[in-house]
């Protein structure tokens, strides 16, 4: 199991506490995401988190380790995609990401061995041999997942993976990152502030605001369904087993999956008039970053 | 050792393939072409480089030879240090430039492999393209003398390859101050060839210390002095008179110190911006 704890942390610039976090705990194989509008210190998190930033006060431990004073034995369980990087032009992705997983493990890869898994699984297999020059921010963007992938690291960290990308782009990212939860092992931290994206990949989602954590969400608790019926029948008593968190008059509000409330409306009659879908997320990041637009 | 061979074999492969490379060997034939024009069209161009007195007996072969690869040598001076331009300069911010430093930087890797490995195959691209020009001369010295180049010859190669490392070196140790690639190789040149001229006149009026110390003048003693016809006959004002003993020794020691101390600076400098401060 890979843990990293942040105890205390504060990194400073310009005379601003850029970062401000009292304490956080990560751990696999739950995915991450880090929320808030830019300028709120998620790329200065992470840059910390994969020891490309030293200049903080307090503690950021991976496994026990200090991550700032073994940043050479955590870098080879670490991935990670920071900022946006356009990568080398002249070079394919198989190429790159060959290099990533050779340079993270210090060891050859024989025959190309796992490089055609790692494309199919960011959607590159039909492009792993073309130059990296002629790519759209979508895919220079998986490509990055791709490297921050290779060499099976425990810890994968992906800053702005859906930034300047399309509607297509960001469900192929979203599908590769799927791809890597659905390996049930890895610890992935996401910072955005694209909130559906978070939304379709992330666990547990932290509210981000001046570098302090302001909210922590779980996805779980957010899947909030409000459904509308034709009369009010008595389901007291049922509220556990059909999901149910109120019921006010004709709307019914259920957390996470409605298909045993849909089952008992079709077995007893209860026709259903609309099913909204209420994006709990999108309420909170309205509610905690109002005052920044 | 695996991981500093990996990273100078991408480094090597990706900008064999860049449009920069190209360039530079584009340039390299079309000044080896226009080279051995001077030497195959006019004769005359060739004698312009000696007095007129001995020009009126005809030149002696072994003149010839030497003229011959002082107008190569001439031209080769600046062929390494356009390619450290080129390639040393712009290696680290390139790396900037694409934002790719932060994956280089979440390697496990020290600041010194990827510096030495910017350095290493930054040398390996300049005198991959340097080299266009060493073949053509090889030919056309075989084509026109009807001989093969004696021993020299490979003194001068690793003369050669000692200045390119070593304009690569002091490259990189210039890029190390800059994020961005253009910025980087004009601060080279300039230091290059304007400042240490300037450092050389106050040398040499004020006497302070031996002109040949700094690294443009012990280029230019590389080439003039070791790699081709007489520097007094040819009116070079050099003095060598310092150099007693082993000269050559003397002069790549010069060098190899250069070299060393760029790679001092750029680690240092790197190791700083590497990890945000």
């Amino acid at each position: 199991m890979t843990e990293i704890d942040i105890k205390n942390l504060k990194v400073k610039a310009g005379g601003r506490n850029i970062v401000d976090i009292e304490q956080i705990h990560f751990r696999s194989p739950y995915t991450y995401g880090i929320l808030g509008p830019n300028g709120s210190g998620k790329s200065t998190l992470l840059k910390a988190i994969c020891g490309i930033l030293n200049n903080y006060e307090g503690s950021i431990r991976m496994n026990g380790h200090e991550i700032r004073q073994e940043h050479n034995e955590i870098a080879k369980i670490t991935g990670s995609l920071i900022e946006n990087p356009s990568f080398y032009p002249y070079s394919t992705p198989a190429e790159f990401v060959r290099y990533t997983w050779e340079m993270r493990t210090g060891m050859k890869i024989k025959d190309d061995f796992g490089i055609d898994e790692i494309m199919d699984m960011v959607n590159m297999r039909g492009k792993m041999d073309s130059m990296m020059r002629t790519f759209s921010t979508g895919e220079l963007k998986r490509t990055g997942v791709a490297g921050a992938i290779a060499g099976n690291p425990e810890c994968i960290l992906l800053d702005e993976p859906t930034d300047n990308v399309d509607l297509i782009g960001r469900d192929l990212i979203a599908g590769s990152v799927n791809s890597i939860r659905a390996e049930g092992n890895k610890l992935l931290i996401i910072a955005s502030h694209d909130v559906s994206f978070l939304e379709k990949v992330c666990d547990t989602v932290i509210f981000l605001k001046d570098g302090k954590v302001q909210k922590t969400v779980k996805i779980s608790e957010t899947q909030l369904t409000n459904i509308i019926i034709e009369d009010t029948p008595m389901m007291n008593g049922l509220e556990n087993q059909l999901n149910m968190i109120s019921i006010s008059g004709v709307k019914v509000t259920v957390s996470g999956d409605i298909n045993p409330f849909l089952n008992y409306a079709s077995a007893n009659n209860i026709r259903i008039r609309e099913i909204i879908k209420i994006n709990v997320l999108d309420e909170e990041y309205r509610k905690i970053f109002s005052d920044q637009s | 050792m695996f991981r500093f061979l990996k990273m100078t074999q991408f480094f090597i492969r990706h900008t064999v393939r860049s449009r920069a490379f190209l360039f530079m060997i584009v340039l390299n034939i079309v000044i080896s072409i226009l080279l051995a024009s001077v030497l195959v069209l006019s004769t005359a161009l060739l004698k312009s480089f000696v007095p007129g007195n001995i020009q009126a007996t005809g030149l002696p072969l072994q003149l010839q030879e030497r003229l011959f690869n002082f107008q190569w040598a001439n031209i080769m001076i600046y062929i390494p240090v356009l390619s450290a331009a080129f390639f040393g300069s712009t290696a680290l911010p390139y790396e900037y430039e694409r934002g790719t430093i932060f994956s280089l930087s979440s390697f496990p890797v020290d600041s010194f492999e990827i510096i030495l490995s910017k350095i290493i195959g930054a040398t390996v691209l300049s005198f991959l393209s340097t080299s266009v020009i060493i073949i053509f001369q090889i030919g056309i010295f075989i084509f026109h003398f009807g001989t093969i180049p004696g021993t020299s010859f490979i003194i001068y190669i690793f003369l050669i390859l000692l200045v390119t490392f070593s304009d690569v070196c002091f490259a990189v140790g210039v890029s190390a101050f800059f994020k961005n690639s253009g910025h980087s190789s004009i601060t080279f040149l300039i230091v290059y060839l304007v400042i240490f001229d300037i450092i050389s006149l106050i040398a040499t009026g004020t006497g302070a210390i031996p002109p040949v110390l700094i690294k443009t003048n012990t280029d230019r003693v590389i080439y003039r002095v070791f790699l081709n016809a007489d520097p007094y006959f040819l009116t070079y004002s050099f003095s060598l008179s310092p150099l007693r003993g082993f000269p050559l020794l003397y002069i790549s020691t010069i060098l190899i110190f250069y070299s060393l101390a760029s790679i001092i600076v750029a680690c240092s400098v790197f190791s700083l911006r590497r990890v945000m401060k």
